[in-house]
């Protein structure tokens, strides 16, 4: 068997050439030992592979398509959820960034140049504004202390009557906090400074 | 190809399109027709149930989700074997490591041995005895070996599905042979 079994398999194998393979043939209708030892090899390897016919429970194979439905539903759903999975941190991470972005610096100087040209294009009195506002309008210094710039204040001249503290308060908290004077609108804004010239 | 497999490839191109315009049955219909022909073939490359399970489960999700991409160059059989045997080329890979790192637990080993399809005790213990001889071989060849006997497939379409030479694929099938003969006759 041994002698002829690499003859045999490389003939099921179609490993031989055309040639090799008629003179197997040939071979195999005149010796007897080979054709024994050909059956006996198809027959083994037809006993292993009876399996090919085996009954099965067909349950299972009637069952899986409704489980694969299923499986597809659920990983439609995991996408969604892995897609809110990526969509919450990057939106957080934005969000992070955008706040902790660090500001465009507004300097003092101009920011006091913006108010100032803001105070006297506002004032109703257009010979006071003139008058005493002429000389702010180039010398800032006028109107805010920037000794410390820690601490605001505003000096504004005599001429300009502030009779309400109140009202002067409002205008210095206004200063202090260069955020809180972003936020105040320009309706407010003006109604100050009308104020302040009255 | 055969008569038979130009015309059962021209209604699996039918069943393609159908599906690809939205008729789910159809989809159903190439389960159907196929769903036997992954589980085996998984089954014989993998020897247990529930990876076979697993990876039949894989492959129609695979067929669901890239249909669209099947361009109708080759029979739709070949591109469903591609994606069989590639998925379980990987499962076994996925099952060394298992294997190497000890997940695959004394329990789930017990599982996928008690799992099966196959009730009849005859039936297993030939299953069983095949495995074993599948299980001597390298996996390649054991490819090869399942699709020449057990899916009956032609050294062309082999060649078509894992992009060996023919040749190459001869001499692997011919070792194979030698390899589960000399375990058959080692057990006699």
């Amino acid at each position: 068997m041994k002698k002829n079994e690499e003859k045999i398999l490389k003939y099921l194998s179609g490993l031989m050439n055309e040639g090799e393979k008629i003179q197997f043939e040939k071979e195999l209708t005149n010796s007897s030992e080979l054709k024994n030892d050909f059956d006996n090899i198809n027959q083994k390897l037809g006993e292993l592979l009876e399996v090919k016919d085996a009954a099965v429970s067909e349950t299972y194979f009637t069952n899986l398509t409704p489980r694969v439905r299923e499986k597809l539903k659920r990983s439609d759903r995991k996408s969604w959820y892995a897609k809110l999975y990526y969509i919450v941190p990057v939106t957080a991470a934005v969000l992070v960034t955008i706040m902790f972005w660090p500001k465009e610096e507004i300097t003092f100087s101009d920011h006091t140049a913006q108010l100032t040209d803001e105070i006297v294009n506002n004032l109703d009195n257009e010979q006071i504004a003139d008058k005493v506002f002429s000389e702010v309008y180039n010398t800032e210094e006028l109107l805010v202390d920037t000794k410390d710039e820690n601490i605001f204040s505003i000096s504004l001249p005599d001429e300009v009557a502030i009779t309400n503290n109140k009202l002067f308060s409002e205008i210095d908290i206004a200063y202090f906090d260069y955020s809180v004077l972003d936020e105040i609108s320009d309706e407010e804004i003006n109604s100050i400074y009308k104020k302040i010239n009255k | 190809m055969n008569i038979v497999g130009i015309m059962n490839s021209n209604n699996d191109f039918e069943l393609v399109e159908k599906f690809l315009a939205g008729d789910e049955l159809a989809f159903n219909a190439l389960v159907k027709k196929y769903q036997k022909k992954i589980y085996w073939h998984a089954r014989q490359m993998l020897g247990s149930h529930l990876d076979a399970d697993e990876v039949t489960q894989e492959v129609l999700i695979v067929m669901y989700n890239k249909l669209k991409t099947f361009n109708y160059q080759s029979a739709l059989y070949t591109w469903i074997y591609k994606i069989v045997s590639t998925r379980s080329l990987n499962q076994i890979k996925r099952n060394k490591i298992k294997k190497l790192l000890s997940f695959d637990s004394a329990d789930e080993k017990e599982l996928k041995s008690s799992n099966d399809i196959i009730e009849d005790i005859a039936n297993k213990e030939k299953i069983e005895k095949v495995h074993k001889a599948l299980d001597k071989l390298p996996v390649k060849q054991r490819q090869i070996f399942i699709m020449r006997n057990f899916d009956e497939l032609s050294y062309d379409e082999i060649s078509e599905i894992t992009g060996k030479s023919v040749g190459g694929l001869k001499a692997n099938y011919f070792h194979a042979l030698r390899k589960v003969m000399g375990y058959v006759n080692e057990k006699e």
